[in-house]
């Protein structure tokens, strides 16, 4: 169960998610809003800045109200009120859309998945706010169907190195994005939409932005 | 150097820059706070037992044989009880510690050895707020000599003392260094005229490590042929990729 020392290699870090905690990180994908910082009820927790995943953090499970305050004038900024975290779980909270129209997910970063050193497995969550289902393809090999809104691929395994990730627009248009996937790693692409409309690449049809996420499960285990 | 080594530094990457268009790239790390703090434990007693070790209850490390780690897990903030029982067996009790202060927001690795016939913990903070550089790695020496030996720790193509009469249960660092030069020697002075014993570690940039000078239980290793009833063992602490939430 727990490692032992070999004489090769150096002692490792090896972190473990303990029953009876959760380990969560925050998402922060609202283009409207710069630095937050994050408070679990009345205490602080991280600060992120738009377009961070915050490192896990230890939660002992329960209901709590996660607050999002200016850290420049301690304002604050808006509220997720009574959101249950439940036990044994790392999770990616996804704060994205707007203030006034605030869309919060909880992705399961499940910690049972394995992932072979000379293997990477992918999958995919569409956080775009428009509602539409999406046909997302990797190298050629569409694994999503029609990915819905709020929705996510299972995770796949695929080879590591240069890949291909197309999606299909709502208006008959590809837009492709190359990865480059390291082995051994779990990633989550989350697809959302572009910020920036008055960009060339916008304007050419790229619609969408992509966030390439190393997973906690990647490298965290269960204690037990 | 194993797959599985390589696998669980990968919470220490720096993510890549963005690079093609609308992609951004993130890699998972954890964190502390102040409620919490990631806790290890490590067994250099040197005696061939396994021990199982509780903290307030929980199992935190099982059946740790002598240089095993266990995994870091996050203990909520608190005085603690430690029990430490032999074998696997909770009707065998080696130590009780209670009020144990172990400081939240913090990586902590507690050594369990044993030094004149009792055994002994230390608390030893993995500083999370200590600096990591890109192109160089950190270090410190941990002296839990067994028989309270003082140790003299150099580094000798640097002509530098890193350490002089380092005591038992005694550390000293972080000290910063560049990757290539990683040439140590150690020294007792209390026993002079012994040929130093020389070991070259190979350290990674960007990560933080302790070398824990420790008892050892294998009589034919060249160290203890030399003289030396001593081991070296390398860690890679949890501060490399555990750091303070803010």
């Amino acid at each position: 169960m727990y490692k032992n020392h070999r004489q090769d290699v150096p002692i490792d870090v090896i972190p473990c998610l303990a029953p009876g905690f959760t380990f969560l990180r925050i998402a922060h994908i609202l283009p409207q809003l710069g630095l937050v910082s994050v408070y679990l009820n009345d205490k602080p927790i991280i600060l992120a800045n738009y377009l961070d995943f915050s490192p896990y953090f230890p939660v002992i499970p329960g209901v709590y109200n996660f607050r999002f305050y200016s850290p420049l004038n301690n304002t604050l900024l808006f509220e997720i009120k009574n959101l249950e975290v439940p036990a044994n779980q790392l999770s990616t909270l996804v704060v994205t859309g707007n203030l006034e129209n605030l869309r919060v997910l909880e992705v399961i970063d499940d910690i049972n998945e394995k992932v072979d050193a000379d293997e990477t497995k992918v999958r995919v969550f569409n956080l775009t706010t428009d509602k539409i289902a999406y046909n997302i393809s990797l190298n050629n090999y569409n694994n999503s169907g029609e990915l819905l809104y709020r929705s996510g691929t299972n995770y796949v395994k695929t080879s590591p190195g240069e890949a291909v990730l197309q999606v299909q627009l709502p208006n008959g248009k590809t837009q492709t994005i190359n990865l480059d996937l390291n082995p051994g790693r779990i990633y989550t692409i989350y697809v959302a939409e572009s910020l920036d409309p008055t960009s060339p690449s916008y304007k050419l049809g790229n619609i969408l932005q992509f966030i390439l996420v190393v997973d906690g499960n990647t490298a965290i285990i269960k204690c037990i | 150097m194993s797959n599985e080594y390589n696998r669980h530094l990968i919470l220490n990457e720096i993510a890549d820059p963005p690079g093609t268009f609308g992609l951004v790239q993130s890699v998972g790390k954890l964190c502390v706070n102040s409620s919490f703090t990631f806790v290890r434990i490590l067994n250099v007693i040197t005696e061939p037992i396994k021990i199982t070790v509780y903290i307030d209850d929980i199992e935190v490390a099982r059946d740790l044989v002598y240089k095993g780690v266990g995994y870091y897990l996050p203990v909520p903030k608190g005085k603690h009880v430690i029990r430490i029982y032999s074998d696997n067996n909770k009707n065998t009790t080696i130590i009780e510690l209670n009020n144990v202060d172990i400081p939240t927001n913090q990586a902590v690795t507690i050594p369990v050895w044993k030094a004149k016939e009792s055994l002994q913990i230390m608390i030893l903070v993995d500083d999370v707020n200590q600096k990591i550089y890109p192109d160089k790695y950190v270090f410190r020496i941990v002296n839990l000599s067994p028989d309270n030996l003082s140790i003299n720790i150099s580094t000798p193509e640097l002509n530098y003392h890193v350490s002089r009469s380092l005591d038992s249960g005694e550390y000293e660092g972080y000290f910063v260094r560049d990757p290539s030069k990683s040439l140590f020697e150690f020294t007792l002075p209390s026993q002079v005229g012994l040929r130093p014993v020389r070991a070259t570690l190979n350290h990674l940039a960007s990560r933080i490590y302790t070398e824990y000078i420790v008892g050892t239980i294998d009589l034919n290793t060249e160290t203890y042929q030399k003289g030396y009833p001593l081991e070296l063992v390398v860690s890679v602490d949890g501060n490399t990729i555990i750091r303070s939430c803010l």
